[in-house]
This record gives C-alpha cells, sequence and structure tokens, in this order.
C-alpha cells in the first residue's frame, strides 16, 4: 500500500502531461457565465461614481461610462475564458502576493483572454486581464507574479484615474482642445505610471518571496513577442507526394518580405530609432535599465524558490495548445500552422494537432485562392521563419498550394486504417480542391457510411448534392 | 397653387438627404435557389454603439438604444414573416451561447472583412446609391459550425449592428448558412442623419425587407 501511494506521488506531475500525448480538448468550460459578466454597467457606473473622490462628477461619469463600457464589450465579446483550471493557478499567485493585503486583494478579479499577444492589461475597477499568450511565454512563477504585481500596482496607485484628472484640469485651463497635444501629454503620463508600477511590483515581489531578479526576464518576455525558434513545419509539409521547392524562399525573395514587414519596426523599436515620445510605454530596455538600479539598491532576500512547478507546466503546455485553438478562431492560419507543427514535434501523435495542422493549410490555401494572402501580413510578422513560410506560400502556385494540403492529409490518412472523422473530412474537401468533384465524390461517400451523425455531415450531404 | 411651391421647395431637401445615403448589398448565388430559402433565422447579439464625440461618450443611451435596435429587429423581421429568435446576453446566458455563438458571431464578423477581395468589395461606392452584387467567392467561416444547424433548427445565423456618429449611421447585416460555411446576405448601409428611434426603425424594417425581397 506504501509503495502505491508512494508511486502515485511520483507519478502524479507525469500524469498532467501525458493528457497531451494523444489528444486536446480546447478549453470550453460548462461552467455558468459569472455574474460580473450579466451585470446591468450602469449599476456599477453608479456604483463606482459614489466611491470617487478625485475625480470631478463631469470628469467622472466620462472617465467611468467608457471604462465600464469597455470592461462589457470584453466580457460580452466571448473573448474572456470562462472560469478554468488556469484561473486556478493564476490566483493562487494573486493571493501570495497580496497576502498581507487583504483589502486590496478583494477588489483584484484575474481574467484570461484568448488574445495571443503576451500582455496583460488593469482596468480602473480592478479588474486584470492576462493574454493566453502570456500565460505559454513565462518560465516560472516570479515572472508572472512580476507581470500580476505590476497591473496590481496600477490599479492601488489608480494610475489610470489620476492621469485623466491631471489631462483633464489641464485642458480646462485651455481656450481650445487640441486632440494631438492631448494624445501627447496622455502618452508622457503613461509612460510615467508605467516606471511607477514597475517598482510597486518589485518591492512587493521581494516583500512576498518571489524573486526580483526574474521580473526582469518577465519584460524579456514582453518584449520578445511571438518567435519560432526552428523551422519544424518544413518537415510536416515535406513528404513523397509534396517537396519544398527551396528556390521559392531563396535570400532574395525572403528580403523583400522582410523589407514589407512590421519586423522592420519593431528592430526600429528594440534599437531606439523610433522616439520615446511616440510610445505609450517606454523602452522596454530603459525599463530594465531601471529595474536592475532598483534591485541593487535592495537589501538581499529570502527568496522562496517556486513551490507551484507541476502548475506551471500544466498551465504553459494548456496555454500552448490554447494558442493554436484561438489562432485558428482568428483566422491567424499562418501563425496556427506554425505552432501546431512546433507542438506536434514534441507531441507527434496528437490528433488535435494533425487536426489544427490540416484545417491551417486548407484555410491558407482558399486565402491564396481568393488572392488575398495580404491579410496575413499584419502586425504578425515578427519573426524569420513566419517571414520564410509566408514567402514560400506566397511564391508557390496556386496548383502548388492545393497539392500541398493534399499530399499532407494522403500522408496523414495513410498512417492510419480507421481514420478519425476530421482526417477523412479534411481529406475528401482537400481532394476536391486538388483534383476535382468526381475524384472526391468517393471520399464524401466513405465519410457519409462511416460517420452518419458527423460533425460535417450536412455539408458533406450538399456536397454530393 | 400654394402645394406645387410647398412641394417645390421640399423637393431639393429630401433629394439631398436621399444623395448622401448608399447600400451596399451582396448576396449569395445559393439565394436564388428557392429550395435555399430563408425562414428561421437566429440573431446572435445585436449591438449598437453611439459615440457622439471622444469625451461624451453616454453608456445609459448606448444601453437605451440598444434595446430599441433589439425590439425593432424583432418586430421588422416578424413584419417580413421572418421566424427570427435573438441570442444575447439578456435571456441567454448558457455556454452553449457564450461558446459557440459568440465564437461563432465573431468569426462571421471578421471573415466579411478579412477576405474582401477585391472582386467581391467595391471601395469605389459612390454615394446616392443602392449597389446589388452576387459574391465572386462568398465570405467562408470554418467548418466547425456545421452542426450548430441541428441543435437550432436552421443553418441560417445572422449579425446586425448600428454604428452611430453625430450625423451618420451605419448598419451591418450578416447572414451565413452554417450548413454550406458561406456568407448568404451582407448589407452595409450608410445614412446620414441623427440618431433617432425612427432612423432606426426604418433602416432595420428595410433590411429584412431587402433581405425578403431577394426571393421574389
Amino acid at each position: 500500500m506504501k509503495f502505491y501511494v508512494l508511486f502515485l506521488i511520483l507519478v502524479s506531475p507525469l500524469l498532467g502531461l501525458t493528457q497531451f500525448e494523444h489528444s486536446y480538448y480546447p478549453l470550453a468550460p460548462n461552467e455558468e457565465i459569472p455574474k460580473e459578466f450579466i451585470e446591468n454597467p450602469l449599476i456599477e457606473e453608479k456604483l463606482l461614481m459614489a466611491k470617487n473622490t478625485l475625480l470631478t462628477n463631469e470628469e467622472a461619469q466620462t472617465f467611468y461610462s467608457k471604462s465600464i463600457f469597455l470592461k462589457y464589450q470584453l466580457f460580452q465579446s466571448g473573448q474572456i475564458y470562462l472560469p478554468n483550471k488556469l484561473n486556478n493557478y493564476i490566483d493562487s499567485l494573486k493571493n501570495v502576493l497580496l497576502k498581507s493585503q487583504p483589502e486590496l486583494n478583494s477588489k483584484i478579479r484575474l481574467y484570461i483572454t484568448r488574445f495571443t499577444e503576451p500582455n496583460a492589461f488593469c482596468l480602473p475597477d480592478g479588474s486584470i486581464f492576462i493574454n493566453i499568450g502570456l500565460l505559454d511565454k513565462i518560465n516560472n512563477d516570479s515572472e508572472l507574479a512580476f507581470i500580476l504585481a505590476h497591473e496590481i500596482g496600477h490599479y492601488a496607485e489608480k494610475h489610470s484615474i489620476k492621469d485623466f484628472h491631471r489631462l483633464s484640469q489641464i485642458e480646462s485651463q485651455e481656450s481650445f482642445k487640441n486632440n494631438d497635444r492631448s494624445a501627447f501629454r496622455s502618452l508622457i503620463f503613461s509612460r510615467d505610471s508605467e516606471f511607477d508600477a514597475d517598482s510597486w511590483a518589485i518591492f512587493l515581489l521581494q516583500q512576498t518571496g518571489f524573486d526580483p531578479n526574474l521580473a526582469i526576464n518577465a519584460l524579456e518576455v514582453l518584449k520578445e513577442g511571438k518567435s519560432y525558434s526552428n523551422s519544424e513545419y518544413k518537415s510536416q509539409i515535406e513528404n513523397d507526394f509534396f517537396k519544398i521547392d527551396t528556390s521559392l524562399i531563396n535570400s532574395p525573395n525572403l528580403k523583400q518580405y522582410e523589407r514589407n514587414s512590421d519586423k522592420v519596426k519593431n528592430i526600429k523599436i528594440a534599437t531606439g530609432e523610433i522616439e520615446d515620445i511616440f510610445r505609450s510605454h517606454p523602452d522596454i530596455g530603459k525599463r530594465i535599465e531601471a529595474l536592475k538600479e532598483i534591485i541593487l539598491s535592495m537589501d538581499e532576500s529570502n527568496v522562496v524558490l517556486s513551490a507551484n512547478g507541476d502548475a506551471l507546466r500544466s498551465t504553459k503546455t494548456t496555454a500552448e495548445f490554447e494558442i493554436v485553438e484561438n489562432q485558428l478562431r482568428n483566422q491567424d492560419y499562418l501563425n496556427a500552422f506554425l505552432k501546431a507543427s512546433s507542438l506536434a514535434s514534441e507531441y507527434p501523435h496528437n490528433i488535435y494537432l494533425i487536426e489544427a495542422m490540416s484545417k491551417s493549410l486548407y484555410w491558407i490555401s482558399h486565402y491564396k485562392e481568393i488572392n488575398d494572402l495580404s491579410f496575413f501580413e499584419g502586425s504578425s510578422i515578427e519573426d524569420s521563419v513566419y517571414i520564410e513560410f509566408y514567402a514560400l506560400v506566397n511564391e508557390m502556385s496556386l496548383r502548388d498550394a492545393k497539392k500541398m494540403v493534399y499530399a499532407f492529409n494522403k500522408s496523414n490518412l495513410e498512417k492510419t486504417d480507421n481514420p478519425l472523422e476530421s482526417i477523412l473530412f479534411y481529406y475528401a474537401i482537400s481532394t476536391e480542391n486538388y483534383l476535382g468533384k468526381n475524384a472526391a465524390k468517393q471520399h464524401y461517400q466513405t465519410y457519409i457510411q462511416k460517420f452518419p451523425e458527423g460533425n460535417y455531415i450536412n455539408l458533406v450531404k450538399n456536397k454530393i448534392e | 397653387m400654394r402645394r406645387i411651391v410647398f412641394f417645390l421647395l421640399l423637393l431639393p431637401i429630401l433629394l439631398s438627404s436621399c444623395s448622401r445615403n448608399w447600400i451596399s448589398i451582396e448576396r449569395n448565388e445559393q439565394l436564388l435557389n428557392q429550395d435555399r430559402e430563408i425562414k428561421k433565422i437566429i440573431c446572435i447579439d445585436p449591438r449598437f454603439y453611439f459615440e457622439e464625440d471622444e469625451l461624451n461618450f453616454d453608456l445609459e443611451k448606448n444601453q437605451k438604444i440598444t434595446q430599441t435596435v433589439r425590439k425593432n429587429i424583432l418586430k421588422s423581421s416578424k413584419s417580413n414573416n421572418f421566424d427570427l429568435s435573438i441570442f444575447d446576453f439578456k435571456e441567454n446566458t448558457t455556454t452553449n451561447f457564450y461558446n459557440d455563438l459568440l465564437t461563432l458571431k465573431k468569426q462571421m464578423v471578421s471573415v466579411n472583412f478579412n477576405q474582401a477581395t477585391p472582386l467581391n468589395f467595391n471601395k469605389q461606392t459612390t454615394v446616392g446609391e443602392i449597389e446589388k452584387k452576387i459574391f465572386v467567392y462568398p465570405p467562408k467561416i470554418s467548418f466547425d459550425f456545421v452542426k450548430l444547424s441541428e441543435e437550432y433548427g436552421t443553418p441560417y445565423f445572422s449579425y446586425m449592428g448600428i454604428y452611430a456618429q453625430k450625423r451618420k449611421l451605419i448598419l451591418y447585416h450578416l447572414v451565413i448558412d452554417t450548413d454550406n460555411s458561406e456568407t448568404v446576405y451582407r448589407e452595409f448601409k450608410v445614412v446620414n442623419s441623427r440618431v433617432s428611434k425612427i432612423t432606426i426603425a426604418q433602416m432595420i424594417y428595410d433590411s429584412y425587407a431587402m433581405l425578403k425581397s431577394e426571393f421574389k
């Protein structure tokens, strides 16, 4: 019996991660929608205005109307996760951070958004939103604790309220309004607030046993954004039937795409070529410098090592899969394919990832067909692997793009005698695209025979008709 | 004589107000097929957003007019013989609504912007016109929503939103067929007028009348 208990204790952390080996079920909890999502915003507006001590009535009306409206827009957009296992982890960190400040702790509410950018933000009522993209990037509890503490600092110090009041006071002294002047003023206030929140957070980290030195890593995470360490995607696309024509991604082509990309802009920001005056947040390099100075001046503290290692690992892996899910939901198919193929190198038998790659490739070829690949040019281009993949898709002919999708699905189908529903469906639909309707007809019929109640049955029946 | 003078004075005013408005309607070829006639529609979370200017945002007014929009959608669709149900936070707080329908709504709005291929979207629409077109490539949503038609008893899901500024109202009306994963109807209407209950009611009624007329 003792041996059995010991075995369970040793193996339990591993069990948490083996769930990702074969499949993944996206987070769509069947919990009730939280009350605050559906409350009447007008009641909350009145409550906040009644508590207001800093703003004039007119200022409070404008300030709270907008911020509450923004919050309800977010709550009712479907972009906030309903409470799930990830919330337990971030709530536990918040409770450690604010253990000695119960009043403040009760006012802070944490929500996880479906946004894939590594970022977090705070609203004036104490609601803090953490993007799923951030949970994917963090490497230890202290990094996330710093980002949480930074956002809590904005709320505790009432930065947005004070800045709004200051701005309104200045503008009331001017004979006419000028939007540019107002915008620049608010940028200056916002940059100052960032340094304040950083120092507020670093002291809280030290008091609560997290490692302040790791705060610097957290800022590096925000600076990095999305990045793919290598080109695993090539091994997914290349097979007996489809080979990558490397001349399509040769250096002159790549240079052209790099020139057009936002990467150039990002490099300019990173190297300080874009003036501080145009930023809402100070340059991260400058924030890191300031943090180092503060840490040097601090007393050595008793740093407590992470007690949440397993929870962090499970959160991080769930976040990685959720990023793929959200990229698919947002039609960010190039990133979805790259992220899924990078995860597939770790979980090669995961059905969810195969399905995600299949979907992404199908839609990439669709966007190519309607001559609208420029949609993928947006702010996502931050990474050399992304640029390379984008260049490849852009340069290949439509016929080759269809062949690539067909070949990918065919090779998946050949790996198994008993194909899953989605694999058969995407094989049939990519056959139609590449070889025509008649060739696809028999695959659609096989689908109907095997999955008469399948998820895609109505579409398949329409195709045959 | 008086009447004629009055009419002549009124005419330029009427014409000038007409000329500044425009409507663009794009349809799917399948709407020409009587078998695919739209009868039952699930309207997902209609929205109204009014911003007078950056500093004057009135939450209460926004809330009130959203309710007006909601009422008019129900009334106008009924007058045009559509069996329409609204799913929004007012009445539907199930997780299915949150997890499935809101995702569908987001996707139907975003694909209609993302897949704005020049073949479909004519950016040079001139003022004072009604443009009617058939999609070359109907904007497509992902195939993950095919199963919804069994749950809701119809493959037709719609979204209607109105964005208002001081003297301009913009209506956006989309209808998607989840069985084919395609947009079947897209209407974009700009009316140069102040926000009023009557204007909003007229805009919404016209939109459903237009959708109905596609089958005549």
